[in-house]
């Protein structure tokens, strides 16, 4: 079942939960762990996303990508 | 026979009135009539009697046997003898027949009819009495259970009483079963708590994980919602082996409150296990802390959690349930590893 993240202002909304990213334990906020998922250092804790989920109903292939369009909310 | 009156030849035709006469015997089956007698025009049958006088008008036949003369004259009153006509009458003793009719006497039949007996079926309407009367005595029957139920009900209703005394015996027995006992046993929990209560525990030995990369579930364990205090900490103790040594390989722990590791919150992981190392075990402390979960976050044995730039942190809502989920990864698709304990134990404080 795929499972869509919603860009917010400053992080991303994941099963009605809101997301704000942080960079206090990865130095660029987020930690590439395999070809298909990352950690992403939010105010939440440390959130493992993969590409199993959408962002903002749009599938990526590559997980650096991914990371990109999810970090591009860091503000 | 040619008679003779007064030396002149007489016809014999008086004569034939007597054979009518013979007619009258005809009257015998006036008898027959007097089967009719069990008709009551049975008596008409007995006017066939007077067919039998019609007999004598054949004695009129006799009159025949007057041949001796003068008695021809007589033969007049053979002409009374056709009186012996009147034994046809005894026709009516054919009307005895009429008797017959007296089967009409089997219209008493009719009688039976007194089938009026049929309104004897008002006897059965009589039944129908019983009936009423019947079920009257069924209530009767209710009466007498009515009478034991006014005893035995009574009794009865000290009987619940009474069971009220069984549910003291049950009261005893769920005293044995100390079940609100031990739910307060349960508070007892309290007590367990500062020895530690165990959320989860296995000892058996999951999958080999290989042939991926990738973060890998191998053992989750549910934590049951409103299970946390709001202060606390969750000692958790996990190991892994591998038999494979291709490559580096690395322990994580997660929660999430779906068994799954997408969306999962990272609690803690060890990385960077070589690959020479076959045993691995890790121990971690989370605090729990007004919903909110701490944690070393990279440690081995990561029993603390005493530098706040290396912890995780993250949200761990009490009154949800959460699965505590154990993954590892390889850093060489040619190696493995699996799971093979771990347990989860809570200290409140």
């Amino acid at each position: 079942m795929s499972l869509n993240i919603t860009t917010i202002v400053g992080g991303f909304d994941f099963l009605n939960n809101e997301y704000i990213l942080m960079k206090t334990y990865y130095p660029d906020g987020y930690e590439i762990v395999s070809d298909t998922q990352c950690h992403f250092e939010t105010d939440k804790g440390i959130i493992m996303l993969d590409l199993s989920c959408s962002i903002d109903n749009i599938f990526y292939t590559e997980i650096q990508l991914f990371a990109d369009r999810i970090m591009k909310q860091y503000v | 026979m040619t008679q003779y009156i007064n030396g002149i030849a007489v016809p014999d035709s008086s004569g034939t009135s007597g054979s009518s006469g013979v007619s009258g015997s005809s009257g015998s089956s006036g008898v027959v009539g007097t089967n009719g007698v069990a008709g009551s025009s049975g008596k008409t049958g007995s006017s066939g009697t007077s067919g039998t006088v019609g007999v004598s008008g054949s004695s009129g036949t006799s009159s025949i046997n007057g041949t001796s003369g003068t008695s021809g004259t007589s033969g007049t009153s053979g002409v009374s003898g056709s009186s012996g006509t009147t034994g046809f009458s005894v026709g009516f003793g054919s009307s005895g027949t009429s008797g017959s009719s007296g089967t009409s006497g089997i219209a008493r039949s009719t009688g039976t009819s007194g089938s009026s007996g049929t309104s004897g079926t008002t006897g059965t309407s009589g039944l129908a009495g019983q009936p009423k009367s019947g079920s009257s005595g069924s209530s009767g029957t209710a009466r007498t259970s009515g009478t034991s139920g006014n005893s035995s009900g009574t009794s009865g209703t000290r009987g619940s009483s009474g069971t009220a005394g069984s549910s003291g015996t049950s009261s005893t027995a769920t005293s044995g079963t100390s079940g609100t006992l031990r739910s307060s046993g349960t508070s007892g929990a309290y007590t367990a708590s500062r020895n530690g209560r165990i959320l989860g525990f296995s000892a058996t030995n999951s999958s080999y994980i290989g042939g991926s990369t990738a973060i890998t579930l191998v053992q989750s364990s549910l934590v049951a919602a409103n299970t946390l205090p709001s202060f606390g900490v969750i000692e958790c103790n996990f190991r892994a082996t591998r038999t494979l040594q291709i490559g580096s390989w690395n322990m994580y722990v997660y929660i999430n409150t779906t068994n799954s590791l997408t969306g999962a919150t990272l609690v803690n992981q060890v990385t960077g296990l070589s690959n020479t190392q076959l045993f691995a075990q890790n121990g971690i402390l989370i605090r729990i802390f007004s919903n909110t979960f701490t944690c070393a976050a990279s440690s081995f044995p990561g029993l603390a959690f005493t530098n706040a730039a290396s912890n995780n942190s993250g949200t761990w809502t009490a009154s949800s349930a959460y699965y505590v989920i154990f993954a590892l990864k390889l850093d060489n698709t040619g190696g493995n590893a699996r799971m093979s304990f771990y347990e989860i134990i809570l200290y409140e404080s």
